[in-house]
Formats: C-alpha cells, sequence, structure tokens
C-alpha cells in the first residue's frame, strides 16, 4: 500500500469535519440541540471509509470544533457552564461509539467476503471434484490431489501420461473417451463423459469428467482443462431404478402375455427365462406339486455352466406337510448361502446335488391351495437376494397362480368343447349311417353276394393250408387202452376241451362230459359201431368248455386189433373245426337269403355275358324254369326296341359296370314269352374263382312302380291342367269374381274384380268388398250384405265402386254362398259385372229416345192441330186462318219427312250398312256441284258462295260427299248475314286432303264446339227449326266423314265467322 | 164458377207452329185471350207484366227450359199463384204426381187434340168453359 493512500482516510476525516462544521455553522439558526448531526455523519464517513484510527481523528476535530465556535464562550476553547461540559462529553461519547460501531460493521461485512474466497478454494476438494489440464503439444496431463484420489492413487503416483490415464479406465469406455475428446477439440465444444475407472484394488467406480479445450489465435488447441466427479452413487441410485423399471416391464409383460395367451407352457417359458435374465442368476425353475407333495419342474431357464434339471421329478423328504401351510400362507425362502443356513442336512444334499449355492422360493399358491414353486437359484456364489428381488418374485409368482388358473378354465372349456363337438358329430354320423343304410340297402343285398363269392373262395383257397397248419399244430392226440379204458391224452387233446394240459387225468367219462349232450347219443354209438364193424371212425360234433363256449371238434379214431378181431386199442386225433362249422353256416345262411331273397339276383361272366347263376326269384321274374337261364347269353332277358338291340342294352351296362365298379339303373326287360316289363337294377363286378370277373346283377320288378308314377303324372297333369283351366276361366274372366271366408271377408279376387275396386290382390285380402263401395252407398250395402251373410243367402245388387283414384264404376254384384260336399258353409263366390258403360249407354239412350220423341212429336203436334181444327170447321168463317192451318201442316209435314229422312240416315250410316261406293274425283267438282245444289237458299239469303279452283283427286263417295259439302254450306249460308261470302277451298296435304268451308256468320261459342256434331246439339234449335234444320246435319257429315276415315271439326269465333274443315285420307299405295 | 170470358193465358212455347196453333185453338173456342212468348225468359218477362190467369208451357225449349221456368216463376211471390199447365212431349210428365211434385197443376200430351184443348186446360184449372 501507498504512502498516500495510508494518508487519505485521515485527510477524509479532516475534511469531512471541516464540512460538517460548515454546515453546522451555516445551519445554525435552523438548529437547536442537534449540534452534532453533521459530525456524527463526518465520524461515519470517515470510520467507514478510514478505519477506527481516522475515525478517532475526526471525533477529536468534531469535539475542538463544537468547543470552539459553538460552546460559549465562542471562539475560544474553554467552557463557561457545567452544563456544555456535560454536554459535549456526551457528544464525545456518542462520536466514539459511533465510530466504534461503523468500525465494526465494517470489519464483519470484509471478513464475510475473505471467508466466501476461503471456501470457493476448498468446495472443489470438498466436493470430491478433480481438477485435470492437459497441456496438448506436449501431451502432459497434470491433475489435482482430488483427481488422483478419484482415480484411487495415492497423491503423486499419476505420471501426467495419456496411456497412463487410459490404463486406469475399464477397457470399454477407453474408445469413447478418446473420441469424446478429439470431438470436444476439433470442434470447440463442451467435453462431457461418464467413465468408470478400475482402481488398483479391482473396484470399479463411475466418474463424470467436463472439460474445455483453449486455443491459440492460429486456431490450434493448447490445452484442455477441466474436472473430474465421482458418480458412484448416482449410478448406483440410476442402477436400482433401471432394475426396478425392468422388473415392473417383465410383470407387465407377463401379465400380458397370460391376457393373451393361453398357452400356459409358453407363460412358463418366458417367465422363467426373463426372470434369469433380469436377476442374472444361473437357474430359475417353476417346480409343480402332486397331491403326496412330489413334484417336477415344469419350466426351467439354466445358464450354459450349470446341470438342466427340467422335468426331473423331485422328492423332498424333508418337505412334508411341515412347509406346506407356511408357503400357503406366502412364505419366501431365503437362503444367500445353503452352506450357512441351518438347512436340514438331507435337503442340503438335494440343493447340492442341483449345483445350488443360494436360493429364493416363493410359493405359486392356486385357489388357496399350493400348487408350486418358482425358485431363483444361483449357483456360482452365495448371493445376498434383495428385497426388491424377493418383491419381484412374488408378484410373478402371483401372476402365475393367474395364468394357471385361466388356462385350467381354457382347457375345461375346450373339453367341453370337444366332448360337445363329439356328440354333433356323433349323431351326425348316426344319422348319415341311418340315411346310408336305407340308400344303400340295395347295395347290401349285393354285398351279400360278394361276401359269398369271396368266403367260397376263401375257403377254397385255404382249405387245404389250414387243415394242414391246424393238423400240425392244434391236433390232439388220444390212446386208449381196452377194456381196461387206460388213456393217454397229449397236451393239445386237453386244450382242444378247454382244460389246462394235464390238470386233470383222462377218462373216458371225462370226455363224456364235455360232449355237447345233443351230440353225444349219436358220437357214442358211432364210435362203438366202427369198432365193432372195424371201421374207421369219423365224427364232427360239439364240446362244452368249462366256461359253457361251444366249440365244433372233427373227431378220427382208429382201432387195433387182436388175433380174435378184438379192439385192443383205440388211437384217435381231434381237431378244432369251429372256424370252418362257422363259415360254412353263414355260407349255407347266406345262400338261404341269395334264394329266398325278394329281389331277382342273377351273375353273369364279365367275359362273354353269358347267365352263370340265376336265382329262383329272377327266373320267376322272367318266367322261365329253374336253371333254364344258365349258360344263356344274358342279352335274352333285355327288351329290343327299334332302335336298341338287346345286345346293345347288355353291352352299356356291361361297360357301366366294369368301368365304375358297380351301377344302379333302370332297364326295360322281357319275359320269357315276350313281354316287356321294367326293373330297376343294381350291378356290382366281383373275382369268381371260376369264372373270373362277374357281374351281381340284383334285378327288382318296377313295371307296378312304373305305371303307379304315371298314373300320378297323369293325374298330376290333369290336375295341373284343370288348375290352368279354371286359374284361366277366373284370370281371363270378363266378369270380377271373388270369394270369402265365411266372416265374407275376400280370400280371393280375380285380375277383373281388381280392375274394378282399382286394388292389389294384396289390397283386398282379408277385407270384406263392401270396403270398395262408394260411401254414399256403403252403409246401405253393408247392412243388406250382413243380413244376407247371416242368413247365408244369395244377394244381388247394382253399386258404385270407388276407385283409390276417385274414378267411380258401376257394378252389379251377385253373390252365392258355397257349402261343402258335407253342406258345411265355407264361404261365399261373388260376380260383379262392371255395368258403367253399359249404365252410360242406357242413360244416352233415354236421353236420345226422348229428344227424338220430343222432335217427331212437336210436327206431328203442329199437323194433327192444323189439320184438326180445319177438319172440325171451326174456321169456316176465317180463311186466312184456315190457310195459315194449312201451311202449318205442310211445313210440318216436310220437316217430319226430312226428319225421318235423315234419322234414317244417320242409322243406315252408323250401323255401317252404307257401302261406300268409292272412285276417283275431283274435289273442286264436288264442290261446285253442292254449291249448285244451295246456289238458290244463297241467292235467296243474299250470300255469295266462292269455290277455290284447286283441282285435287280425291277417293270418296261422290254423293256422301256432296251431301257432308251441301250441309255445311247450307249450313254457313243458314247462319250467315246478307252480303256475306261463304268460302269453299281444298288442300292437298301429306296424307290428307282437307276440305274448308269459311264463313262470315255469326259464330259458335266455345262451349259448343265440342258438341255440336252430337245429335240434336243445336246451338239453337228453335231458331235451327226455323231455318228447317233438323238437328241431325253435322252428326250426319261427321259419320260420313269417319266412314271414309276422315276427321271433321270446326273452328270459330263467335262474331267473326266459323270455318268448319274435314279430311279425307289419300289412298295409300 | 167464375166467369170464363175475361180469361187471359200465356202460352210459353219455343216452337212458333205450335205457338200459334195453341193460340188459335184457345181465342177460337174457348174466346180466351192469349199471349204468347218464344222462350221462358221472354215468358218470365210478360207474366210480370201481364199477370196471366194461367200459363201453358212447353218444357223442352232451347235456353231456358220449362222446368227452370216453373221454379222462378214459384220463387216469385207475386207470381207463384199464377196456375200452370206443361204443354209437353215427355212422357213421364203427363203423370199427376210427376207434374204436381214440380209444382204444376196439369200436363197435357204432345200431339194435343187441338178442339178440346181449352176442355182440358180448364178442367186442370177448375173453370167451366161452357
Amino acid at each position: 500500500m501507498r504512502f498516500y493512500q495510508r494518508l487519505v482516510p485521515y485527510g477524509v476525516a479532516i475534511g469531512s469535519t471541516a464540512i460538517a462544521l460548515l454546515l453546522t455553522l451555516w445551519l445554525e439558526p435552523f438548529m437547536f440541540r442537534t449540534i452534532g448531526t453533521f459530525f456524527y455523519l463526518a465520524i461515519i464517513v470517515t470510520a467507514w471509509y478510514g478505519d477506527l484510527r481516522s475515525g478517532f481523528v475526526t471525533v477529536v476535530f468534531s469535539t475542538l470544533a463544537i468547543n470552539y465556535f459553538f460552546i460559549p464562550p465562542q471562539h475560544i476553547f474553554g467552557f463557561d457552564r457545567g452544563k456544555d461540559v456535560f454536554e459535549l462529553g456526551i457528544f464525545l461519547l456518542v462520536s466514539v461509539t459511533i465510530n466504534l460501531l461503523t468500525d465494526r460493521f465494517r470489519d464483519s461485512k470484509q471478513l464475510a467476503q475473505e471467508k466466501a474466497k476461503l471456501l470457493l478454494r476448498i468446495a472443489p476438494s470438498a466436493a470430491q471434484m478433480g481438477m485435470w489440464n492437459w497441456d496438448i503439444p506436449t501431451g502432459q496431463i497434470q491433475w489435482s490431489v482430488d483427481h488422483e484420489l478419484l482415480f484411487g492413487l495415492t497423491p503423486g503416483m499419476f505420471d501426467g501420461r495419456y496411456e497412463s490415464f487410459l490404463a486406469c479406465l475399464y477397457p470399454d469406455d477407453r474408445e469413447p473417451i478418446n473420441q469424446a475428446l478429439q470431438q470436444a477439440i476439433e470442434k470447440n465444444s463442451l467435453y462431457q463423459v461418464e467413465y468408470r475407472v478400475v482402481w488398483p484394488d479391482g473396484s470399479i467406480h463411475w466418474i463424470e469428467a467436463r472439460g474445455h479445450a483453449f486455443y491459440n489465435q492460429a486456431g490450434e488447441p493448447i490445452h484442455m482443462t477441466g474436472t473430474a466427479t465421482a458418480i458412484d452413487q448416482r449410478k448406483q441410485a440410476q442402477g436400482l431404478l433401471q432394475e426396478k423399471f425392468e422388473q415392473q416391464r417383465l410383470i407387465m409383460e407377463i401379465t400380458q402375455k397370460i391376457r393373451q395367451s393361453l398357452n400356459i407352457e409358453e407363460i412358463f417359458q418366458t417367465t422363467v427365462n426373463e426372470i434369469r435374465q433380469l436377476l442374472q442368476t444361473d437357474r430359475v425353475i417353476i417346480f409343480q406339486f402332486d397331491p403326496k407333495w412330489r413334484g417336477t419342474v415344469v419350466a426351467e431357464s439354466v445358464g450354459t455352466h450349470w446341470i438342466a434339471i427340467l422335468s426331473t421329478e423331485i422328492y423332498d423328504p424333508c418337505f412334508g406337510e411341515n412347509y406346506v401351510e407356511p408357503y400357503k400362507q406366502g412364505l419366501v425362502t431365503v437362503k444367500s448361502d445353503i452352506y450357512k443356513a441351518g438347512i436340514d442336512p438331507c435337503h442340503l444334499q438335494l440343493l447340492a446335488n442341483f449345483q445350488v449355492r443360494a436360493n429364493l422360493v416363493v410359493p405359486i399358491v392356486k385357489g388357496g391351495e399350493l400348487w408350486g414353486l418358482l425358485i431363483a437359484h444361483n449357483c456360482a456364489a452365495p448371493r445376498q437376494w434383495q428385497s426388491t428381488e424377493i418383491d419381484f418374485m412374488r408378484q410373478l409368482a402371483n401372476q402365475m397362480s393367474i395364468a394357471i388358473q385361466q388356462s385350467e378354465l381354457f382347457e375345461q372349456v375346450q373339453t367341453e368343447l370337444r366332448e360337445r363337438k363329439q356328440a354333433e358329430r356323433a349323431l351326425q354320423q348316426l344319422n348319415a349311417e341311418l340315411e346310408q343304410r336305407i340308400q344303400e340297402r340295395t347295395a347290401k343285398l349285393s354285398e351279400v353276394n360278394d361276401r359269398l363269392i369271396e368266403a367260397l373262395t376263401a375257403l377254397q383257397e385255404s382249405e387245404e393250408s389250414r387243415r394242414l397248419a391246424l393238423d400240425l399244430t392244434h391236433v390232439g392226440f388220444w390212446d386208449m387202452q381196452l377194456p381196461s379204458e387206460y388213456l393217454v391224452w397229449n397236451d393239445i387233446k386237453f386244450t382242444l376241451l378247454g382244460l389246462d394240459p394235464f390238470s386233470i387225468k383222462p377218462t373216458r367219462e371225462l370226455w363224456r362230459s364235455h360232449v355237447h349232450p345233443d351230440d353225444l347219443g349219436w358220437v357214442e354209438q358211432k364210435f362203438l359201431e366202427s369198432i365193432e364193424n372195424q371201421t374207421d371212425y369219423a365224427a364232427e360234433h360239439r364240446v362244452i368248455y368249462p366256461d359253457g363256449s361251444v366249440h365244433w371238434l372233427m373227431s378220427r379214431a382208429k382201432a387195433v386189433y387182436n388175433e380174435l378181431g378184438q379192439p385192443v386199442r383205440v388211437l384217435g386225433v381231434l381237431l378244432d373245426i369251429s372256424d370252418r362249422k362257422r363259415t360254412e353256416q353263414i355260407l349255407e345262411l347266406q345262400a338261404v337269403i341269395t334264394r329266398n331273397m325278394a329281389e331277382g339276383v342273377c351273375l353273369v361272366r364279365a367275359s362273354d355275358a353269358v347267365i352263370v347263376y340265376a336265382n329262383p326269384k329272377f327266373e320267376q321274374m322272367f318266367d322261365y324254369d329253374s336253371g333254364e337261364l344258365n349258360d344263356r347269353h344274358v342279352s335274352i332277358v333285355n327288351y329290343a326296341t327299334e332302335e336298341v338291340t338287346a345286345e346293345d342294352v347288355t353291352q352299356a351296362i356291361r361297360s357301366a359296370v366294369l368301368q365304375n365298379g358297380e351301377a344302379i339303373y333302370e332297364v326295360h326287360n322281357v319275359k320269357k314269352d315276350g313281354t316287356p316289363f321294367w326293373c330297376k337294377a343294381t350291378c356290382s363286378v366281383f373275382k369268381h374263382p371260376d369264372y373270373g370277373d362277374v357281374l351281381v346283377a340284383v334285378h327288382q320288378d318296377i313295371t307296378l312302380a312304373k305305371h303307379l308314377e304315371e298314373v300320378r303324372q297323369q293325374v298330376e297333369e290333369a290336375l295341373r291342367q284343370s288348375e290352368a283351366k279354371f286359374r284361366s276361366l277366373s284370370e281371363s274372366s270378363p266378369v270380377g269374381i271373388f270369394m270369402t271366408n265365411t266372416q265374407g271377408d275376400c280370400i280371393y279376387i280375380n285380375p277383373r274384380h281388381q280392375m274394378i275396386c282399382g286394388c292389389t290382390f294384396d289390397e283386398a285380402l282379408g277385407k270384406s268388398w263392401v270396403e270398395f263401395i262408394h260411401p254414399e252407398d256403403r252403409e246401405e250395402v253393408a247392412a243388406e250384405w250382413a243380413k244376407v251373410l247371416s242368413q247365408r243367402q244369395e244377394y244381388s245388387s247394382e253399386t258404385r265402386y270407388i276407385r283409390k283414384d276417385g274414378t267411380i264404376r258401376f257394378g252389379r254384384v251377385l253373390f252365392a254362398p258355397i257349402f261343402s260336399a258335407v253342406d258345411e258353409f265355407v264361404g261365399y263366390v261373388g260376380t260383379v259385372e262392371d255395368i258403367t258403360d253399359s249404365r252410360a249407354i242406357e242413360i244416352m239412350k233415354k236421353e236420345f229416345i226422348s229428344i227424338v220423341s220430343h222432335e217427331l212429336r212437336t210436327p206431328l203436334a203442329a199437323i194433327r192441330g192444323s189439320m184438326g181444327l180445319l177438319a172440325s170447321g171451326v174456321l169456316q168463317d176465317k180463311p186466312e186462318t184456315a190457310q195459315q192451318m194449312l201451311d202449318i201442316a205442310v211445313q210440318n209435314t216436310e220437316r217430319l219427312v226430312r226428319l225421318v229422312n235423315d234419322i234414317l240416315d244417320l242409322e243406315r250410316l252408323e250401323a255401317r250398312t252404307v257401302k261406300l261406293n268409292k272412285q276417283w274425283c275431283d274435289g273442286v267438282t264436288l264442290m261446285q256441284q253442292s254449291v249448285k245444289t244451295v246456289q238458290s237458299l244463297a241467292v235467296q239469303s243474299n250470300i255469295t258462295l266462292f269455290v277455290e279452283p284447286t283441282s285435287v283427286q280425291v277417293w270418296a263417295d261422290s254423293d256422301l260427299i256432296v251431301q257432308t259439302l251441301v250441309n255445311l254450306i247450307g249450313n254457313a249460308i243458314k247462319f250467315s248475314p246478307p252480303e256475306t261470302i261463304v268460302t269453299l277451298s281444298i288442300q292437298d296435304q301429306t296424307d290428307q286432303i282437307l276440305f274448308q268451308i269459311q264463313d262470315q256468320g255469326r259464330g259458335i261459342p266455345a262451349d259448343k264446339i265440342d258438341t255440336i256434331f252430337g245429335r240434336f246439339q243445336q246451338v239453337d234449335a228453335s231458331d235451327s227449326r226455323q231455318k228447317g234444320g233438323t238437328g241431325l246435319g253435322l252428326a250426319i257429315c261427321k259419320s260420313i266423314v269417319k266412314q271414309h276415315g276422315g276427321k271433321i271439326w270446326v273452328e270459330s269465333v263467335v262474331g267473326e265467322g266459323s270455318s268448319f274443315y274435314f279430311t279425307l285420307p289419300k289412298l295409300l299405295d | 164458377m167464375e166467369s170464363v170470358t175475361t180469361k187471359r193465358i200465356l202460352i210459353v212455347e219455343d216452337e212458333r207452329n205450335l205457338r200459334t196453333l195453341v193460340q188459335i185453338s184457345l181465342e177460337v173456342l174457348a174466346g180466351w185471350k192469349v199471349i204468347v212468348a218464344a222462350s221462358g225468359e221472354e215468358g218470365l218477362l210478360l207474366a210480370e207484366r201481364e199477370r196471366p190467369d194461367a200459363i201453358i208451357l212447353d218444357v223442352m225449349m232451347p235456353g231456358m227450359d220449362g222446368i227452370t221456368f216453373l221454379q222462378e216463376l214459384l220463387a216469385n211471390p207475386d207470381l207463384q199463384n199464377i196456375p200452370v199447365v206443361f204443354l209437353t212431349a215427355k212422357a213421364e210428365l203427363i203423370e199427376p204426381e210427376c207434374f204436381a211434385k214440380l209444382g204444376a197443376t196439369g200436363a197435357i200430351a204432345k200431339p194435343f187434340e187441338p178442339l178440346t184443348l181449352h176442355k182440358q186446360v180448364a178442367s186442370f184449372l177448375g173453370w167451366d168453359c161452357e
């Protein structure tokens, strides 16, 4: 510290005191007893800036200044009053105190800073953090003491070489560090690695190193500096965490597997594999108990160095009942070293056999019962099992238990399913068999033949050899001395009687007792007879074994006689012929079946189609005598037609059978007398020992069945035709038909009736017909119908039907009740006739008659009236009136004649009794001709008639066309005012000729346009009558045009005139 | 029995000849005064104006027919008491129940007997015309 620096605090002391003094002097008038304030501040400033000593300087100067300037006597050092001395003393005391306090405070702050610096220095050491520096150009490394300690070295041991550093590392970590360093230097990035160090004592420790490289201005790395920290604990914690996580993952995985898989073996295997991997142990097994507490290793995962004990059955005599209960309660046995665990010697021996050193056993409890054990073995060394590991094993054991239960459940379900399936299959099979049995009845019959032939063949083939074999192997011998009847039997003889050889002394009586009672009599008799007659004895008879079974034996014997001819000895042999007998019986049975079968059977040699055998039924079917068919060509039974010969039929059957081995067919056969008949046949091919391939044909006469079928088909056809007939009768009937049930609801409705009702079949079904009646009529009809229905009477009415679209049809309805053959009422049948059109015609007719009658009566009334008046003579004095009467009579007579003529014309035209006399004529000529006829009338009315002179040839009845034109022109004249023109024209159009008569008359009201061509449909009747019309003119015109195949119409504007048109078709080539 | 000489009859008939006949017949033989109308419409006007003692009415007429004419007449309180006799070719209207239902007093068929027409009319109307 420089000299002046030391003086600064004192300078501050003096300066601050001076400033305090000046301020106090300046501000004195405003201050009272607080003189010391500024001086105190000066002391604080000084003491803070400098130290205690400079503070004291300020105190002294301040005290002097106060004494000099403020304490009387002023400007003199000294005191007048004791009070001032006291005041100054107080100031002094306070000042010193302040000085002391300030100094102290500043010190304590400095101290804290010092302490912090110290702590920073020792922190790395305390945190076990080593420092390192690597001089890159020289390669020299410097480590702090702590760094060396982190590497397990005593301070000073590290020689500073990079290679020595690497040598300390865990071999696997060396290369990563090289790379990390290189990367950090190249990229100027932070170097941060975690690595393992192998201490000289072999223990491994985790280190985290960080560092950074420094570069010169050329960008070359100069050195790298950093820290190293021990992270063993963190790593350990991480490891534990990882382990815990792994355990949880495994448990999850196994749980999932259990849910997904029902394959218990797979679950077991996965479990043990995973456990072993996770616990890094040598063997993991699952052990399953049987009821006697023996058990089997059902799953195992074992290291390669250790013996595998999978499937080993283990019986631990020490286990017993003592362990069961604790295990059931969840006991876990944990042995870190079996040799130090005080285990029973026998158990120890067992474990030692399996190379076990430490084990961990958890029970697998299923449904409250001890199912087995989950066991982990450490074989290499003792092992301290961790609590997490134990928990882990327990959890897995629980999961195992669930898996086992699920699996068993599944197995149970599977079994049930399988059983049900089997039952179903059996049922199906049974059904199938039944069906098959029915279907294959015929086939079976042929099979009988098959067996027959086969058995015959087999018998013949095997007879010799079998006999020989039996003779050699199963022949019983006996030897009897006579008359002592001393018997010797060989062992077979005993066997042939169902006895154990030599178990009993052979006697004649023993023999007799075994012979079948039914056979004993004749056998004995035959035996005695043959001895007496000196002939060989041979018999086939039955014996009964002690167990009651019956066997056939063939017995032969020969006696030896002395010179006196007396028998002295009899030698015999016995053979068991039960099999042969059985075969013979079956053959006989089959032969009987064949002979007596309802079907005819014949055997035909395949090579030449010759019959080798025909059973009686077959012969009978074809009307041949017994054996007559044998050796005949089979074609004699086949019926020949013009198309097919009998040989062809035979050949066709043969080919079919030989190709497929079997054939079922219907064949037209013929009897001996030439009567054809139909057979159903089943034919199969077999190998016959004598004839080679043989066709066995089973025939069934189906003439009757065929006939019945034909009859049935005929009846069916007749029925079908009848049904079709009646159906078409109903479906096509022009009358509506329907049927009801007893309630009157529709059960059938034919198309015509549907049309009348405007409904479909389905809509009408089940409904009453009354529902289709017009609502206005319905009530009345329904009431009547109900009455009729209840009394089952016939019913008829005319009524209105209303359809869905609102149109109305008139129907004449007739109903009759239907009774069954036993007079039971079954419903109604009804017909409906659509009388809508005829009704309309009827109405039209009535109206027409009414009009005609009016039209006729009117002129008649006029004639009758006028003539009557004249005749009576009342008008004798009134000649003018009389004349008037005569005129009326004449006029009306003419009118009547016209009317009658018109009516007749019209009737003739409409009845088509008029034959059109068609010829080629010129339209213009026709028009001119017509004009001539009415010219006088036109002149009278002062009307001009104009004909457009277009010449067009028409093919028509000229008289009728002229009549039409005259009518139309006449009308035009009548209804046109004077001084107007009526124009006639003709147009040649594409396919027709158009005539037009145009006037300038009063026109026709629009509402009349459509009707004026009707009869008596004048626009104004009285008006027209006055003009001499009959009201039929236009109707006649229309009829004529129509007869020609043309059309007639009018276009008109009231007040302007009308145009009448008609067309005539052109004659088509 | 009141005097018939002063009777005035309205004839509604579209047929001119028949109109004339009826008119002559009634005027000559009965001495009645006859008014004629050629249509229903004209007839109503004349009935209103002339107030005849009776009306002889044709039924089938173009325009307003006889039935409509009668309905109009009956609907008019001033005219509804005038008796009406149909002169018609319609056979069914001759039946008493039929014309009575329509509101007519009588009906005479066409063709009619001109010499006795007035008597027929009088008998329907209860008039003495001898």
